[in-house]
């Protein structure tokens, strides 16, 4: 609506009320704060036709006016960005801590664990793990255009328990973030829980200790690095994406998935070149993966002894309608306007060392695992297509409309076979793990 | 005791811009119905024309969708260009 307004026509929203707060953040983002709008009192997904009229005819008279009568500029509710440097006062420093936390609840910035404080003393000395400039702009992050430079960066990643070392990890996490195939502002303002699911390869992950074993996705003490490092960019999202919930993150529910997710690769188990390798990159570099996920589930089955006897619970296991990637294809690709890309979304199988071993036995590449996964997770049209946008699968796929006289065609849930990604990690248990993934995995090398 | 701590909020990237002159009346103007494809909103859109065509003669309509995009359909600054040529104004289902 931003963008027709700027080329000169008058235009006028239904936003439900609970996404007030999100539109009016929104018509600023998008250069138009005064973005008229008619509140109705609910989303109309999930209502009948017949449920929707009466909302539209109560709100019909306001959106006659929006579109004909000027209105004096919606006076800015927002509250004067807090300074630069804050002092805390407490009664010592445990108590100042306190109020620090209680503050930055108070003002959305924390994640509702405890924080680390980010004093002048200790994000110096987190900025002394780069060689970059503290006023250096790494991206410009959706949704909310937020700046982020290495100083802001290296700020949250101290709120967070990282140390210095690991502040070149998360610069490489924002240019992955940043880039627009990443889809930020799609995946943070969604009402669907994409969270960033953070992949750490090459030399440094081993000396860093960021976990590909064990728990490799938490908690405790084998992946303390691993949480830092992904609620780092929890941190991001928030404070410099502006992703803040209820707010620009409308995430119906949540997830704990939101909090932290990072994990390294288990080289010793897998049959195959790292993850970064296959992504174009060389085996001695560092290289940060960030990927958006809607779930994980496990795959479970401690009794295949075939790589078609674990794929096929794989595949079973992809094929979960509630989940909004599968099948999303069908409507079209994830798009960024501003950028004018499209990707596809990819998903995730993360092979536990058990099963991976299957595979080196029968010496099955990746390629072998994401033909069978294309070909054998289908599910029926009419099951897809059951709970979607019938209108978007219209215009996106019209050489494909012949499918409406038999419904019952198996489709696969991902458009094409390279759709499908994977990792080995975890430990000795016959239990891997499926990332429904949203759009594409973006990969940066690390520059230590 | 005090201790001063360093704000972690990124500043933004300011846009400033203006919104477009409102329609001194509807009569006679094709207005543009946006979906952007969230269920419901055809439906909103539809009561939408009906009540205009009621009231307003000789006012057209049509839906439109972005060009870019999977569940929702974008529009790009493209397709605001186009329709600013052919629309007068605008009612959209956009968020939810």
């Amino acid at each position: 609506m931003a963008e027709l307004e700027k080329a000169g026509v008058p235009t006028v929203a239904y936003v439900a009320r609970s996404f007030e707060k999100d539109w009016r953040a929104s018509a600023k983002v998008f250069g138009v704060k005064d973005l008229l709008s008619v509140t109705v009192p609910r989303p109309f997904v999930g209502l009948a036709p017949e449920d929707v009229y009466p909302f539209v005819e109560q709100a019909f008279d306001t959106v006659v006016k929006r579109l004909t009568q000027a209105e004096a500029a919606i006076a800015d509710e927002e509250r004067a960005q807090a300074a630069d440097i804050i002092t805390i006062d407490g009664e010592d420093r445990y108590d100042a801590l306190e109020r620090m936390n209680r503050m930055f609840i108070e003002q959305g910035w924390g994640d509702g664990f405890p924080l680390w404080a980010p004093t002048r003393e200790r994000v110096d000395a987190m900025l002394k793990g780069t060689k970059r400039n503290p006023s250096d702009v790494i991206a410009v992050l959706a949704p909310g255009k937020g700046i982020a430079t290495v100083e802001k960066i290296a700020i949250n990643a101290v709120m967070a328990g990282c140390q210095p070392p690991h502040l070149p990890l998360l610069i490489a996490a924002v240019e992955a973030i940043g880039d627009p195939r990443f889809m930020m502002r799609n995946v943070a303002m969604s009402t669907g829980a994409h969270a960033p699911m953070m992949i750490v390869n090459g030399p440094l992950a081993e000396k860093l200790g960021i976990n590909g074993g064990r728990c490799a996705l938490g908690p405790g003490a084998p992946s303390a690095v691993n949480t830092a490092l992904g609620r780092a960019v929890r941190l991001i999202y928030m404070n410099l994406g502006h992703a803040y919930p209820g707010q620009m993150d409308l995430d119906t529910l949540g997830s704990p998935t939101k909090y932290s997710m990072c994990l390294g690769e288990n080289m010793e188990a897998s049959p195959w070149e790292p993850f970064h390798v296959e992504k174009g990159f060389a085996v001695e570099q560092t290289v940060v993966t960030m990927f958006t996920t809607y779930a994980i589930s496990e795959v479970e089955d401690n009794y295949a002894t075939t790589p078609e006897a674990m794929l096929s619970t794989a595949s079973l296991s992809a094929c979960n309608p509630g989940v909004k990637s599968v099948g999303y294809w069908l409507l079209g690709w994830r798009g960024d306007p501003d950028a004018e890309v499209m990707v596809k979304d990819k998903h995730l199988l993360i092979v536990c060392p058990v099963h991976a071993a299957i595979f080196k036995k029968y010496n099955w590449s990746k390629q072998q695992v994401r033909e069978y996964l294309y070909k054998h997770a289908r599910m029926p049209f009419s099951q897809l297509i059951a709970k979607t946008e019938k209108g978007a699968f219209r215009k996106s796929h019209p050489g494909l409309q012949w499918i409406w006289d038999t419904p019952e065609t198996k489709i696969p849930i991902l458009e094409t076979v390279d759709c499908f990604e994977m990792m080995v990690a975890g430990a000795a248990g016959g239990r891997s793990v499926y990332s429904y993934g949203a759009g594409e995995p973006i990969s940066r090398a690390v520059d230590p | 005791m005090k201790f001063q701590i360093m704000n972690p909020v990124a500043e933004k990237v300011q846009e400033k811009g203006a919104l477009a002159p409102r329609l001194k009346s509807l009569e006679g103007k094709h207005i543009g119905l946006y979906w952007n494809f969230k269920g419901g909103g055809d439906a909103a859109l539809k009561r939408t024309s009906e009540l205009l065509q009621a009231k307003y003669p000789g006012l057209t309509t049509r839906i439109y969708t972005g060009s870019l995009g999977g569940s929702n359909h974008l529009v790009t600054k493209a397709d605001a260009k186009r329709l600013a040529q052919e629309c007068a104004g605008m009612v959209g289902t956009t968020a939810d």
